[in-house]
Parts: C-alpha cells; structure tokens; sequence
C-alpha cells in the first residue's frame, strides 16, 4: 500500500511538472519577428510612402532635380471573399495547396511565378515539367493540412486558395505574412471574377481581361448558335459511380445546360456529386450521358457496358462521353470551362459547332495561356 | 422461468410470424423504388416468370424489378440475417453483449482494401474483392496473436481484435489522409457509411451460398455456443472441444460479416441491436436464438434499404439509417431490460 501511494505520488508530481513546463514556456516566435496574426483579422495596413527628405533652405531649387518618388512596392486587391489583401507589386513567386488554383494562376500569371509542386497528370507535364520537381506546401489531406517549415522556406510572395478553406488556410499564413488570396471559380460568373482578380494580383489585366474575353466567347457564340436549335437534349453528368450524378450547382451540371441540354438531374441538390440509385437512372432515360473529367472509378466503356443500363438512349445511341481533358481538366474549377461549354455543344448539337471551330478555339485559347502549341492529341478531345 | 415462457409466443409460431413479416416486406419492397410501376404491373411481370403473361410493359420495368430491385432485396436479406447470426454468434462465444461482427478486425480490414483500391482507381469489382481480402487479413491476423503469445484464451482473443482494430483504423486514417479530397476522399467516405445502390445479381449470387452454408454451420452448431457461453472451463467440464467449436464459430461469423462488408461497406448496429431483440423474443438459447436472428435480421436490413433508396431522390447510405434507427432501438431495448441488467 505504502508503494503505491509513493507511486502515485511521482506520477502526480510528473504531471505537475509537464504542466508547469508547457505553461511557463514562451510562444513560439514567427519567422518574420512580427506577432501572428488572429484568424480573420485584417492583414496590415499598405505601409505609409517614403517621407520626402527635409529641406535645406540654403539649398537652392533651381541646382538639384526632384528626386523621383519611389517605386510603389505594394498593392491592394480585393479577394473573391471580399478581403482587402496587400500583395507585392511585383508578384514573382506564388504558392498554393489546391491544383485548380494553380492552373488558373499559372494561365494568368504564367508558369514561372508557381513556386510549389502538384501531383499527377496535368498539362504541367508538358509546358512547365520542372513544376513536378518543386516542393509542395501541403501535408496531406488536402484541406488544411501545410507542411509548415516549407512554407516558412518558401516564402511566397502570396498564397493563393480556395475561399471554402479560409479557416484553415488564413491563420498559418498569418504566421509567416503570407498574403493570402482566396478565389471562388465554382461556376462561369465567379470564374471570370477569379480571373479579374488574378490579374490584378499578378498586374497582368490586359492579359486577364484577354483571356476573360476569350472565355466569355466561347459561351457567348455557343448561346447565339443555340437560338435556332430544334431539340433541347436530356443529359447528365456522372460522379464517381453510374448511379452517382452531379448536383444542381455543380459547374458540370451548368455547363452541360449552357451547351443547351435539359439537365434531367436539375432538382437534384448536393455538395457534389449524390448517388441516386440505377433506377432513378433509367427513370431519367437521359439521350446524353457524361462523365467528369477526373472519372474517378468509371469510364465510358464500363458506363456503355452496364447492362442495367442497355435500354437507355444513351447507351443505345452509343452518347456517352468524358469531358475533356485527361491533362487539364475542363469542368472542374478552370478557366478551360467555356472550352468545355463548346465541346459539350459540339457534341449534342453538332450542326451548331463544328469539330474544325471547336479545334481553332481549344488551340487558340492555350496559346493564349500559354504562349505555346499545345497537340489535340495531347488534350484529347 | 415457466411464467417468462408463457408470455411469450410459442417458438414455431414465433418463426412462423417472423418469416410471414420478412415475406411481406418483401413483397412490398417490389412495389417501392424511383421508377414508377403500378402494382399491377408489378405483380403480372413477377408471374410472368411463371405463368404466360402477354407482356404489356416495356423492356425497362423488367431490367427494375430483376436486375435491380430483386439483386437489392435479396442483398439486404442476406446480409441483414448475416450480420445479426454474426454478432449473436459472437456475443455468444465472447460472453460480451456489446461485441458486434466486426470484432475482430473485419470491417477495419475490408475498409483498407476498399479504399487502397478507390485510390488505385480499380473497378467497382476490385474494390469488393480488395475489402473482402484485406477483411479476411485482418481477422488471420487478429487470430495469429494468440497463437503467437501461445495464449489462445478469448481474453487474449478480444485484446487481439481492439489492437488489430485499433492498428487498420489509423492505417484508414492515413489513406484518408493522403486521399484527393476532391476525388478519392468522398468515393471512400461513401462506401464506408455502406449502401446496395449497385449491387448486381451475379454478386448476390456469389456470395450468397458461402452465406447461406455459414448460416446453417452457425445453426448446426448452436447448441455448442450455448456451451460455449459459460465459458473455457465449463465447456470442458461438459466434454466440449472449446477451441474446435469457437474455431468453427469464428470461420462462419467471419465469412458472413465480410461478405457482407464486401458488398455493402461497413454497416453498424444490425450486428448489436438484432441479437438482443431476438433475445427479447425467443430467449438466451442459441438453438432458438441465432435463427430468430437470421429473420429478424433479415427483416431489419429490408427495411432499412427500402426507405434508403426511397425517401429522397438520392440515396441515404445504409450506415446512417442503421445507426440512426438502430441506436434509439437499442436504447429502449436496454430501458426494457434495465432490471434484468442491474
């Protein structure tokens, strides 16, 4: 008995002793000297101009020129969640952990302000291959997980996110005074303000303001050709599965409807995509079935293969298509979606776009972003 | 004992009731789903495989009720009968009421392989045969420790299964953490909260006779888990082979819980809350106990896929509605029993 009360005498003066140690500790310091941030405070003020230097009244004005004022070295955005952000005005290194915010960053910015890696296909293979050898900020997870110490190596100038991860994504920039940008490219009107924004951050808007334009062509000639079309089409959009679709809201869902299709899952609502069972699908008889581009565990030939699904028009007709491209993909958040409203029209609606228009728009809007020759063999669509 | 009995119903009408609810619900179950059949339809397409019936449906009523509704019902009877045999079976053997058929590890396994297969982007079909491998793993290796402490009492049994358990979940964490959150990481959340939205007849068929001589096994052998549950000593006394039986209990209970992993994902309760309702019916003897479960089990499971593919448009995981069902029912069950707990 006396052992054991001695026992639970050392345990408890133990206990004591690391509390005492983790409460009397210091707060860790931020790399750059400065106390971190709170989450959802406003970054620091634009820093106030260079005083101008006292004059001398012996000095005589007519002898000596003005001095130049400075260069400004900062500038204010205002950010897709309507934060005013001061960025660099000159923004020569950009970090994110979110693979469409780096495509569109590198479309408007170009690929050598991408200071962080990605994994997997993309088109980064083949215009910017050094991007798959660059260090990666995130720690696994996706959402809210960084790899800090290579972040606080990195340094970016400013980090670049998806607005639905502010809470975990603002507060460790605060750490280091990141500027932290968050963009919103979940359906047309909000990608085009991304691409505002991008170009205001990256001081490219006559670049942004081409690009927007192109991508508003697209939409905009498909919706002129659409006025004389004879026969809106039932399509759907699938997720992950043959009975999984994507909701109303979802950018796969408006794209098909602005490629003038009926989007029998329109009442269907969801985050993303919902499964709503095989016989919800042949209910729905769609003429035009697509899949998203990343496919997860399906593709075209396992969907026209289903023979639950043999009595279905878009089996039948052989209408079972993936949206472009394996590479960059075109109906998630990208700046490719006005392409896949194209391809997508092309596809129901042929006799409105032609394969030869929808070729001389895809490759154009990629030298536009690019500044290179990208294969139609490479996108494959 | 004599008064307990007489309030309760015979044991044969009992079956007799049970099997009459399961076959309704089944009946019923043919006439509810998204696609619109009246019941007349319904009931002339059914005895058409019988009897000569001019066809006056479509091509796509049969693919509803044969292909897809008829797979689905047949599924969710089968496992729900499965799961509940599976975990009577197990609160036997371990003398622990709380012990559900994923005890040893089966649905921390069979989660492993589901999602390293959703992340390899293997077909649906891999994915099945990647959770039924891992789960059968898990369970060798939950097995394999006894062995090696060369203690192979159930306490050393039980402690295998929570360190197994324990070790596959945090493996599942890391591939969730590691999973495209975008892509991978919802695919493998679905299947984990358990759904029959695709199931297909020739699955159906595959597992159903190693489950159905699972089911007999466990049947035939109930009587030795009645010895079974006054424990190691007592067996022996009574001239019974612990180790054989508890064996043969373990292979059984184990097949049914996954296979039925396999084919639907992780579904909870059915394993915990249908034993001990059966027991509210028919008693503690496992003769009568593990084929009261079989139906109540059964009946349970139907009714849980049915309202998941019909009370919203989209599918309501199975997982959700056995907890959410599943927990209250348990609740009561155990306020019913509180005096005999005490």
């Amino acid at each position: 008995m006396k052992k054991r009360k001695l026992l639970a005498l050392f345990l408890a003066a133990m206990m004591l002793v690391a509390l005492l140690t983790a409460c009397v500790g210091e707060a860790p310091q931020t790399g750059l000297g400065t106390p971190a941030a709170q989450p959802g405070s406003q970054p620091a003020q634009p820093a106030p101009p260079p005083s101008p230097p006292a004059e001398d009244p012996a000095d005589d004005p007519m002898d000596e020129p003005e001095p130049e004022p400075e260069p400004p070295t900062e500038r204010l955005i205002i950010d897709q969640l309507g934060r005013e952000v001061v960025v660099p005005y000159v923004v020569t290194s950009i970090a994110t952990a979110h693979n469409p915010s780096q495509s569109m960053a590198a479309a408007i910015g170009g690929v050598d302000v991408v200071a962080t890696g990605r994994g997997g296909n993309s088109i980064f293979d083949l215009i910017a291959p050094h991007i798959a050898d660059l260090p990666t900020v995130t720690g696994g997870g996706g959402a809210g997980a960084f790899n800090l110490e290579v972040l606080g190596e990195l340094l970016p100038d400013v980090f670049i996110f998806p607005s639905g991860r502010y809470d975990t994504t603002v507060p460790y920039m605060d750490m280091f005074d990141i500027p932290a940008v968050a963009i919103h490219p979940q359906c047309v009107d909000s990608i085009l303000e991304t691409v505002e924004i991008l170009g205001a951050v990256f001081n490219r808007q006559e670049h942004a303001a081409a690009v927007a334009e192109a991508f508003q062509g697209h939409i905009n000639v498909v919706a002129e050709r659409l006025v004389g079309a004879e026969h809106t089409p039932t399509a759907v959009v699938l997720g992950n599965s043959v009975s999984s679709v994507h909701s109303n809201g979802q950018l796969q869902a408006e794209i098909i409807v602005m490629a003038g299709a009926e989007n029998v899952a329109a009442d269907v609502e969801g985050r993303s995509h919902v499964d709503v069972g095989l016989e919800q699908m042949l209910a729905w008889d769609p003429e035009y079935i697509f899949i998203t581009a990343w496919g997860g565990a399906i593709s075209v030939d396992e969907v026209l293969a289903e023979e639950r699904f043999a009595h279905l028009q878009a089996i039948q007709n052989g209408n079972v298509f993936r949206f472009p491209s394996p590479n960059d993909w075109w109906d998630t958040a990208s700046i490719c979606s006005g392409l896949a409203v194209m391809w997508a029209a092309h596809i129901m609606h042929p006799d409105l776009i032609s394969d030869e228009e929808l070729e001389t728009a895809v490759l154009e809007f990629y030298y536009l972003l690019y500044g290179m020759e990208i294969s139609r063999e490479f996108l494959g669509f | 004992m004599k008064q307990a009995d007489k309030r309760k119903l015979p044991y044969p009408l009992l079956m007799i009731i049970l099997a009459g609810i399961l076959f309704a619900l089944m009946f019923v179950a043919f006439f509810l789903g998204q696609y619109q059949l009246s019941p007349t339809q319904v009931v002339n397409i059914l005895l058409s495989r019988i009897f000569p019936i001019e066809p006056t449906w479509g091509p796509v009523a049969e693919v509803i009720l044969f292909q897809i509704r008829l797979p689905r019902i047949a599924a969710a009877i089968l496992i729900g009968a499965a799961l509940a045999t599976a975990g009577a079976t197990y609160q036997g053997i371990f003398r622990n009421p709380m012990v559900s058929p994923d005890f040893l590890g089966v649905s921390s396994g069979a989660s492993i392989g589901a999602a390293l297969a959703i992340i390899l982007n293997l077909s649906f079909n891999m994915v099945q045969l990647f959770a039924f491998v891992f789960g059968i793993v898990a369970v060798l290796i939950t097995t394999s420790i006894p062995k090696m402490l060369r203690n192979s009492s159930t306490t050393i049994l039980i402690l295998s299964g929570i360190v197994v358990s324990g070790i596959f979940s945090s493996i599942m964490s890391i591939i969730r953490y590691v999973a495209d959150p975008d892509t991978a990481l919802p695919a493998i959340v679905f299947w984990q909260m358990g759904s029959l939205s695709g199931v297909r007849y020739g699955e159906v068929m595959a597992v159903s006779l190693p489950m159905i001589i699972s089911l007999i096994a466990l049947i035939g052998i109930s009587w030795w888990i009645n010895v079974m549950s006054l424990g190691e000593t007592q067996s022996a006394l009574v001239g019974v082979d612990f180790k054989l039986y508890r064996c043969i209990a373990i292979v059984a209970s184990t097949m049914l819980a996954v296979l039925s992993v396999a084919i639907a994902g992780t579904i909870g309760w059915v394993g915990i809350a249908m034993p001990h309702l059966s027991r509210m019916l028919v008693g503690v003897d496992n003769r009568k106990l593990i084929p009261a479960c079989c139906l109540t089990g059964a009946i349970f499971m139907l009714i849980v896929d049915t309202v998941a593919r019909n009370l919203t448009r989209a599918e309501i995981p199975l997982g959700v509605l056995t907890g959410l069902i599943g927990a209250p029912f348990f609740i009561a069950l155990i306020y019913k029993q509180r005096a005999r707990i005490e």
